[in-house]
């Protein structure tokens, strides 16, 4: 059993038991933090899988850096070793923000480069091009010593750099107008690792925008995902990762031993699979965005995983057979009149701010997640004519199950387009979305919302 | 199990207190004002049609928590004057209102008392700074507490009227030798953005301009990047203006443009000046109380290793973070604690 497993780079892990795995070579991953069991070959032609167990995962994969013209060098070559051909050139360029603004990291690795090269080259001149300095760990220093040093920095606009077929560079500003013919040293394009989608296939976890792992959620921060035990750290997070490594590895790992020594479920209710019912559809395993559904080989099943189970009952609400439930979850009688479903963590903690007086009419619940709604129980809640139901979840992207929120929303206006067809007035149920600062906005909202108006 | 006081109930404090109190430690939170939250604890919500992750979501999840777990009690209204003993046998003197009483046999100390902002320590603000059409970042974060997003208003956001223009003028008590700060506070291109995206989300129509030095990545967010502005339609101008002026119903902005060399001008109906992270001044008190070093920023950092002393820094005391890091750091230092408290145990 090992403590982590790197996919990707390894990094000294001081007092635990650590193996390291290429993405390339990895094929299957079961089971949940404290016990994931991992496959993986030796080669990639290799057909032989070991088989191994690991309590905790950390993915930790470089991003691909590519060049963005041709005969260029790159922020990251080891230039000191071409320093002879260098010294030829009167003038050295660097560029970075070119076509895209370049990371922090970029910014440092230019400004280092560009000092030790200046030591080196006594008769080239150094010129540095770029659109904004940024400013991490001692750029603030490095800047400093660099203009001191005598290289020369022209922040340009992005239609006053130009560079030509042949790598002549043009640069105007107000009445400036340079060009060169000389080496240019670029700071890299960069995108995601060419296995991310392995990686994320493999783990069943969410891709972001710009084809990175995890979407952005201030939930996940600094290098969670959504899955636990299974941690993202530099490039496999997005191309600014890299500027806080240091801080989130400490963190990650802090984590990690906390959790070596004692692991507890997040809730206390257990979520079960009736094997009976289970007819293997996957839904359940499509919708946890908690990566906390199985198959369950032996009873041919679907199965829940206790300790990587958050709660958001999104695979209960939308099992098409009915087979999940919660264990001891007592039958809520549903009462007459005005009812609010209330997300825990946004919309509850302004309700809680509020004075409860003012609402004491309404029938108020709270919920894990908008994801936990099930359409049937829905009508339920509408059965009388004189019922209205509000569902306060969260804001797009800011969701702790991570889409809960667009799943609750669908389920509304599902029910909305069947209440119209039925020739009833669909506004008898609605769905907003409140933050857990927007206090004022929610009171004046259910004050309108109580009396009919909205 | 050790007895633990932690100093600051800002983001910093709850987050470090929450952690050790987890782990079965007795903590105390120390905190000067009757609230929890510091520095942020009466900003609003700056989603727009999605979320813009400034991270405050989180921030009630750690107060909430605080509230919520038996081993923390919280002092409010009250001030730290006195520090001695050894380690593992610390004696904080308190003042509450006027009455003193003590804390003993604390086995370690946790420093959290945040950061000041530059709007409090500005003392050159000329005259004009008065004007309505002028307000500090943080302000407006204040107004949004109270913005209206699902009632109709004609005022949603509190202003007092309905902009046509604005603009923002970045590192704004940073970067700046005279007001002694030559470093980058991190947060202002995060929070600037975001303000700016609101203020798009209610009023389409505004021209929105920002006056920057340099942009930064901005703490846990994917990048504030020039792309990212030109997506929003946010116009952006590399200097900080010279002059401003007052005119009939809102300013007037003269700066000098890089692009072309020649000063140009600009009008505006609101102008929202960002604010730099400065140290706090109480800083001064704890380096001679606590035996620790003022950088030359005024932020404080470590003289001997905190796992000796006891003594821990965590948040914006030691210098510039935003709300996500804050948090990940004060985690790490009560982490470190933890750690320290385990290998004290072996060692018996």
């Amino acid at each position: 059993m090992y403590d982590l497993v790197f996919i990707g780079d390894s990094i000294e892990s001081p007092n635990m038991n650590t193996l390291s795995i290429k993405p390339e070579l990895l094929v299957k991953s079961r089971g949940e933090i404290g016990n994931f069991n991992i496959s993986y070959k030796n080669t990639v032609e290799d057909s032989q899988l070991n088989k191994i167990k690991t309590s905790n995962i950390i993915i930790n994969l470089d991003t691909e850096k590519e060049k963005l013209i041709e005969d260029t060098l790159s922020f990251e070559e080891d230039l000191i070793s071409k320093k002879d051909d260098l010294a030829k050139n009167e003038y050295i360029l660097f560029v970075q923000d070119y076509l895209k603004t370049s990371p922090a990291i970029m910014s440092k690795f230019g400004l280092e480069k560009a000092i030790t090269l200046n030591k080196e080259l006594e008769k080239s001149q150094i010129y540095y091009f770029y659109r904004s300095m940024r400013f991490i760990d001692e750029n603030d220093r490095l800047f400093e010593e660099a203009r001191r040093n005598g290289i020369i920095f022209l922040k340009y606009e992005p239609e006053g750099l130009i560079i030509s077929d042949d790598n002549k560079l043009t640069y105007k500003r107000e009445d400036i107008e340079l060009e060169f013919n000389n080496q240019i040293i670029m700071a890299p394009g960069i995108k995601a690792n060419n296995y991310i989608n392995r990686v994320a296939r493999i783990f069943n976890l969410e891709m972001g925008p710009d084809g990175f792992l995890q979407p952005e959620n201030v939930y996940l921060t600094p290098t969670y995902t959504g899955k636990r035990g299974i941690y993202v750290l530099g490039g496999s997070r997005g191309i600014t990762a890299s500027s806080n490594f240091e801080e989130e590895l400490e963190f990650t790992l802090n984590e990690i031993a906390i959790s070596l020594e004692n692991i507890e479920p997040v809730v206390s209710d257990e979520r079960v699979v009736d094997d009976q019912k289970c007819i293997l559809c996957y839904t359940c395993y499509r919708v946890c965005p908690h990566g906390a559904v199985e198959r369950d080989e032996e009873l041919n099943s679907m199965k829940i995983n206790q300790l990587a189970c958050q709660g958001c009952n999104a695979c209960i609400s939308n099992c098409p057979a009915n087979a999940i439930s919660i264990v001891n979850e007592e039958e809520k009688e549903i009462k007459q009149g005005l009812h609010v479903l209330m997300r825990e963590n946004s919309a509850q903690t302004s309700f809680d701010k509020l004075n409860q007086d003012k609402f004491s009419d309404l029938n108020v619940e709270t919920i894990p997640c908008s994801s936990s709604i099930r359409k049937k129980e829905l009508y339920t809640y509408l059965q009388e004519p004189e019922n209205r139901l509000l569902i306060l979840g969260c804001y797009e992207e800011s969701c702790k199950h991570i889409n809960g929120d667009k799943r609750g929303e669908q389920i509304v206006d599902e029910v909305k387009r069947t209440l119209e067809k039925l020739n009833m007035n669909k506004d008898r149920i609605a769905f907003k979305r409140i933050s857990p600062r927007m206090a004022e906005d929610l009171d004046q909202y259910l004050s309108n919302w109580k009396e009919g108006l909205s | 199990m050790s007895k633990i006081a932690v100093i600051g109930g800002g983001i910093a404090g709850s987050s470090a207190a929450v952690e050790l109190a987890k782990a079965g430690n007795e903590v105390f939170i120390i905190e000067k004002s009757s609230e929890l939250g510091g520095n942020v604890k009466h900003y609003g919500c700056k989603a727009v049609e999605v979320c813009t992750k400034c991270n405050l979501c989180l921030v009630d999840d750690v107060i909430n928590e605080v509230f919520n777990n038996e081993n923390i009690k919280i002092y409010y209204k009250t001030l730290v004057n006195d520090f001695y003993g050894e380690p593992g046998n610390y004696t904080l003197g308190i003042e509450n209102e006027g009455n003193f009483s003590s804390l003993d046999n604390l086995d370690y100390i946790v420093l959290a008392t945040g950061y000041t902002k530059w709007s409090k320590l500005e003392t050159g603000t000329p005259e004009i700074y008065n004007d309505e059409h002028i307000i500090w970042a943080s302000e407006l974060e204040d107004y949004l507490e109270n913005r209206l997003d699902h009632v109709e208003s004609e005022d949603p956001i509190k202003l007092g009227y309905k902009p046509e223009s604005a603009i923002f003028i970045q590192c704004n008590g940073s970067r700046s030798i005279q007001e002694k700060a030559k470093y980058c506070s991190k947060i202002c291109c995060g929070y600037d953005y975001r303000l700016a995206r609101v203020l798009k989300h209610y009023y389409p129509e505004i021209d929105i301009t920002m006056f920057f030095m340099d942009f930064q990545e901005a703490g846990y967010l994917q990048s504030i990047t020039f792309d990212k502005l030109d997506e929003e339609g946010i116009d952006y101008i590399n200097c900080k203006p010279m002059r401003i002026d007052k005119l009939n119903n809102g300013l007037k902005m003269t700066y000098e443009d890089q692009r072309t060399g020649k000063t140009d001008e600009k009008n505006t109906q609101l102008l929202i000046l960002s604010e730099g992270i400065h140290a706090s001044d109480i800083n001064e008190t704890w380096s001679k109380l606590f035996n620790l070093q003022l950088n030359e920023y005024g932020f404080l950092t470590p003289i001997e290793d905190e796992k000796d002393t006891g003594v821990f820094l965590a948040g914006t005391i030691k210098g510039p973070k935003d709300i996500a890091m804050t948090i990940s750091d004060s985690k790490n230092v009560a982490y470190r604690i933890i750690k320290q408290q385990a290998l004290n145990q072996s060692k018996i």
